[in-house]
């Protein structure tokens, strides 16, 4: 569904050059669920707008549906929907229902195709009781919500969300991860850009991990868990402070988590002896596994820091 | 559905949902209502200065004068500020990302600007009727008129498409648009006949369609019959304005796609 080859973006010009994509190899297979994951400045959202063809490529190549976004861009434009997400992107002065209906007719539907179709996704997003608000007076959740209605529009094989949850409450979110499920049912091809390494976890058939640009790693959430085999994770419960300050001092603990009920130690090779040392202290509930997404991701990124 | 009847439709489409937008945006805001408050007022203060110098015969002059500068001002400032908003919302490459024209949907909102932005002179008209009698405010041949104002409203529709590349690049529009505006109804011998210019600037008045509009419509309103001359010097003023606005459009969307600055637009 989507293939680039060697993109590369840069803005501005000599000293003042910035590269956000740096000759990025990357594919999406049609009907996956594909997360993008990456610091802020990785060049997540120069992507999916390079894909949606607001913007051109330095170099390089990106094939959207079997349509080059610079030679193709109409075809393309049929193809998708996007989201840019946040507070941005709604016509002032206009009610929620109203910018949804713009964007439909925008999409090529009908008045009433349009009408119907506003109706059907507004209700499907939860945002029925809400239709009649200023869409520019909402709150960033609701904003996502109106965003998140405004890709449903229509039947089209690819959605780009750009960080679609942010601002959004939790069962608001498990809402979002549960229509995804249904998108997903339906074959539609979903890129996701996020920050949200729980819900990249559960939503995505595969993640690439972005910086500076280029592309870390590409695969599925289970095997970028393993991508660093010789790291573990000792999960264990009822921990007293003074067996949590042992365990901490050991050569191959890298960091620890949490305290008393539930601590979590990072592990760098054979957790053989940290677990051997818990359970001499007599803590017998606990269990050693790969690290989680975001140990991957704090692995990968964690030396940036503040600096993007 | 050959290719043409495809792209036809599509921009019939976004033409549709511009001209709804914008008349949603004029209904709804009351923002663009003070143009439409501020022309009556201005044409009385018009009419009442030629008056106090004894010059009745010139109120005619003054009401036009006064209805095409607010015209156009309210023209310019419904188009150039609902653009310029939509440049703040960050409404504009969801836009672009949309399948239908960008064009026609801009097109679209133009025409309801241009054509909300004449019902100050109709109130103008009306106004000064009713403070000062019919007899100041002769309108000798209202159907001439009425030609001239049909071809005015014309090439004000490419004079905006022409502006709008300016609201699309900036999001103070509002200013540059009055900057403008000023020498442009001076050019143009809007209020003043351009006979009272020097020699040298009167050749450029030919190219503002507001000079002929003017001309056409004191003709009409004289009952002097000539309107032929302005109304085709409008009507072309307009095609050549539209063809221009709509190439200006393109270079602007493509060149923001190529820069990245369509992210802040």
């Amino acid at each position: 569904m989507i293939t680039c080859r060697g993109l590369r973006r840069t803005f501005g010009a000599g000293e003042d050059e910035a590269v956000a994509l740096d000759g990025l190899d990357f594919e999406v297979q049609r009907g996956e669920t594909h997360c993008l994951l990456g610091p802020n400045g990785a060049g997540k959202t120069t992507l999916v707008r390079i894909l949606s063809t607001v913007l051109l490529p330095t170099s390089g190549s990106a094939v959207v549906n079997g349509f080059d976004v610079v030679d193709g861009a109409d075809d393309v434009r049929r193809s998708l929907r996007i989201s840019l997400g946040g507070d941005r992107g709604f016509h002032f002065g206009l009610s929620v229902f109203e910018n949804v209906r713009f964007w439909a007719t925008m999409y090529g539907l009908g008045w009433r195709e349009a009408t119907r179709e506003s109706h059907r996704v507004l209700d499907l997003v939860g945002l029925a009781d809400q239709k009649q608000a200023k869409a520019d007076d909402l709150s960033r959740g609701m904003k996502q919500r109106v965003h998140l209605a405004r890709t449903l529009l229509g039947d089209v094989p690819l959605l780009l969300l750009d960080e679609p949850t942010t601002g959004m409450d939790p069962v608001a979110a498990r809402s979002f991860r549960e229509l995804i499920g249904d998108l997903q049912a339906a074959g539609r091809t979903i890129l996701l850009t996020t920050h949200n390494m729980d819900e990249a976890e559960q939503l995505a058939d595969r993640i690439t991990m972005l910086n500076h640009g280029r592309v870390e790693a590409t695969d599925s959430p289970t095997a970028l868990r393993h991508l660093f085999a010789d790291r573990t994770t000792v999960v264990a419960s009822d921990v007293a402070d003074s067996v949590r300050s042992t365990i901490v001092a050991m050569p191959n603990v890298l960091a620890a988590r949490g305290e008393g009920d539930h601590v979590e130690f990072d592990l760098d090779g054979d957790p053989q002896s940290v677990l051997q040392a818990l359970l001499d202290a007599g803590v017998v509930q606990l269990r050693a596994e790969p690290p989680s997404l975001e140990q991957v991701y704090l692995q990968m990124f964690g030396d940036r820091g503040m600096s993007v | 559905m050959t290719a043409a009847s495809s792209s036809l439709r599509t921009a019939g489409t976004s033409f549709n949902a511009g001209v709804k937008r914008q008349w949603i945006i004029l209904r709804r805001l009351p923002d663009y209502l003070s143009f439409i408050a501020m022309s009556p007022l201005s044409t009385i203060m018009f009419i009442a200065i030629v008056r106090s110098v004894g010059r009745d015969d010139l109120g005619i002059n003054a009401l036009i004068g006064v209805s095409i500068i607010t015209t156009w001002q309210t023209g310019l400032f419904v188009a150039g500020d609902t653009l310029a908003r939509d440049r703040q919302m960050g409404v504009f490459e969801l836009n672009l990302a949309a399948p239908v024209s960008f064009r026609s949907m801009i097109l679209g909102r133009i025409i309801v600007a241009a054509t909300y932005s004449f019902i100050p002179f109709f109130l103008s008209i009306g106004v000064a009727r009713l403070v000062f009698g019919s007899g100041v405010v002769t309108i000798s041949d209202p159907a001439s008129m009425g030609v001239v104002l049909l071809a005015t409203w014309f090439a004000s529709l490419g004079a905006l498409l022409m502006m709008s590349p300016i609201s699309v690049l900036s999001g103070r529009s509002t200013a540059i648009f009055n900057g403008l505006s000023y020498p442009l109804f001076l050019l143009a011998g809007i209020v003043v006949p351009i006979e009272f210019l020097p020699g040298w600037i009167r050749p450029f008045s030919s190219i503002l369609f507001m000079r002929w509009s003017a001309e056409g419509l004191r003709n009409g309103a004289a009952g002097e019959g000539a309107i032929a001359r302005p109304v085709l010097w409008l009507i072309l003023s307009g095609i050549v304005m539209l063809a221009i606005g709509a190439t200006l459009l393109q270079v602007v969307i493509d060149r923001m796609r190529s820069t990245g600055t369509i992210t802040n637009a």
